[in-house]
């Protein structure tokens, strides 16, 4: 009995460590492809018009003020770097 | 009679002798079994860390036998199949950095073998064969297949341990093997049974899982062992320059409670570096602290530490002390590339002994990210890619005077209800100083795809923190 309990406890506690699902917050990678927003609400995947990524973004990216969404530092083709990453922005 | 050693008899004690004999053949003869009676059989030494009950080790089987032992073969069976689910959920699927993950939010079969040792007088022989998304997530990091000809990834993919060999009655016992046989730097255990978790720090999956050469394994005692080895290089099916990889392993188990294991090895193992030379030294320690068979709630409690240090020096890096930069690395202004980590596991036993808690977790320094598991898809760095391969749009880059550090800790639970199937559920936070893990976008295509084209320019989605949960079920034979 003592074991159940415990392994309730611990598989309750597993569940409880993972966050809600969620979907991307604005600056995140997206995938545009997907037949539904892969976005958090009021966010849409675009692909910025001065990028080849997708961002989760407000519908009119050039408000935004995340330097993917508004294009500051999204790579422009044929820009390739290496180590990029979204986690790479320089804070906003 | 006089015996060896003796000094030599005056002639009168001899003639004494003969005479006293010959009136007495039938007391001779039957005084002759006595004189023939073999002498004590020579004891056999004692089998090697056999004195104790080593089964609550991390990085060892924890079974007390193998049910299926025949005579002249033991056959074994392993199944890993595992299930893991990242925060970042990538959208293709992908786990980069690991070689016990591999997919993202499915079931994957990671591994599945058969084999068993063969054992007749003194000849043995091990096979182990590897199906599974492992046969191509491990190998993968191997680019010594890059050399020649011959496709050595597809040639021994399948097989995880493939070796044969002598064992020779001399102290508590010598074995000479070739093949391919497991590496246990990094203390944990290729075969995710014999493990705490199964998921394991850095300095255990960045370290080899495997040696393709010669081994002597020598037991000085019941207790000690000494494993030189004579191998191709580190984790590699081939030989990146001319010279051999030398190593070896020393295991001391003094008492039940206690194992000291040290992993030491030199090597030269850059494509066309010749005069870069690596050396690491992997040294770890398993302490079982109580142990309280009779108490109803915790039977045993243990902990392993490991400790790693390494580097390379030659053709433009130095393991320390390095005054170049990336792009800047040359013979006069060398870069720092070295490799220093270290993890802790804690492992108590509940209940009846079939269920455990673990807690651990680890650290990674590796400028010149050397060791580092790279990425793959198009984070795939390009140098080792061989040709005809499309190169990465966004290579991770593993130039000299790079910089890696990465941390991670974890907590799971065990259950093991036999001997032979082990439910393993656990958490896991790893993070780095730089951009590594697969992020939402995923490291393959824009849709997560391979068969969707990457536009110029795109770039797969490394972040700098992986969380997940992972679920296994482990079956052994």
């Amino acid at each position: 009995m003592k074991r159940t309990i415990l392994l309730v406890l611990a598989v309750t506690g597993f569940i409880a460590l993972l966050p809600a699902c969620d979907g991307g917050r604005e600056g995140d990678r997206c995938n545009a492809s997907l037949s539904h927003n892969d976005c958090n609400d009021g966010l849409v995947c675009i692909t910025p018009s001065t990028c080849v990524e997708t961002y989760c973004c407000p519908s009119d990216p050039t408000k935004s003020t995340s330097q993917y969404c508004n294009g500051s530092s999204c790579p422009h083709p044929a820009a390739a770097t290496t180590d990029a990453g979204s986690n790479d922005a320089p804070s906003e | 009679m006089g015996t060896f050693g003796e000094p030599p008899m005056k002639p009168s004690h001899v003639l004494l002798i003969v005479a006293c004999a010959i009136p007495l053949p039938r007391v001779v003869a039957a005084e002759e079994p006595a004189a023939a009676t073999p002498a004590p059989a020579k004891e056999k030494a004692a089998e090697p860390f056999a004195f104790g009950d080593f089964t609550w080790m991390n990085g060892n089987n924890r079974q007390h036998k193998a049910i299926l032992d025949t005579p002249y073969f033991t056959p074994e069976f392993l199944l890993d199949v595992n299930y893991t689910a990242s925060t970042n959920r990538p959208i293709d699927h992908t786990v980069v950095g690991s070689t016990a993950l591999s997919r993202d939010n499915e079931f994957t079969l990671a591994f599945l073998g058969f084999g068993g040792d063969f054992h007749y007088e003194g000849v043995r022989a091990r096979l182990m064969t590897q199906f599974g998304v492992r046969s191509t997530l491990v190998p993968r990091n191997d680019v010594s297949t890059n050399r020649g000809q011959f496709d050595l990834q597809t040639a021994l993919r399948y097989v995880s341990e493939a070796y044969g060999g002598y064992h020779f009655d001399v102290l508590n016992g010598i074995n000479l093997d070739a093949g391919i046989f497991m590496s246990y730097v990094g203390l944990f255990s290729y075969d995710n049974f014999e493990n705490w978790m199964y998921l394991p720090s850095f300095t255990s999956d960045n370290t080899p899982w495997f040696f393709n050469g010669i081994r002597l394994q020598i037991f000085t005692s019941d207790k000690l062992k000494i494993e030189p080895w004579l191998i191709n290089g580190w984790q590699t099916y081939g030989k990146f320059n001319e010279m051999p990889g030398f190593g070896a392993q020393t295991n001391y188990r003094p008492f039940e409670w206690l194992s000291v294991l040290s992993n030491d090895y030199l090597g030269w193992d850059t494509q066309n570096s010749p005069g870069r030379v690596r050396f690491h030294s992997d040294n770890s320690i398993n302490l079982r602290y109580l142990n309280t068979p009779n108490d109803a709630i915790i039977k045993r409690a243990a902990f392993s530490v490991t400790a790693d240090i390494g580097g390379e020096q030659g053709n433009g890096v130095t393991p320390w002390g390095g005054s170049g930069t990336e792009g800047n690395c040359t013979v006069k202004t060398p870069c720092d590339q070295n490799f220093m980590s270290a993890m802790a596991y804690n492992r108590i036993w509940l209940f009846d002994g079939k269920l455990a808690w673990n807690v651990g977790g680890g650290l990674m320094h590796n400028p010149g990210r050397y060791l580092v598991l790279t990425p793959t898809g198009n984070a795939n760095p390009l140098t080792p890619q061989p040709l005809g391969v499309q190169a990465a749009t966004g290579p991770f880059d593993t130039s000299a005077g790079t910089k890696f550090d990465a941390f991670d800790y974890s907590t799971g639970f065990q259950y093991m209800p036999s001997e032979q199937i082990t439910f393993d559920l656990e958490f896991n936070h790893r993070e780095s100083a730089e951009p590594f893990f697969a992020g939402h976008g995923g490291v393959t295509s824009p849709d997560g795809y391979t068969s969707t084209a990457s536009p110029l320019g795109w770039r797969p989605d490394l972040v700098k923190s992986d969380t997940r949960v992972i679920a296994a079920m482990l079956v052994r034979f």
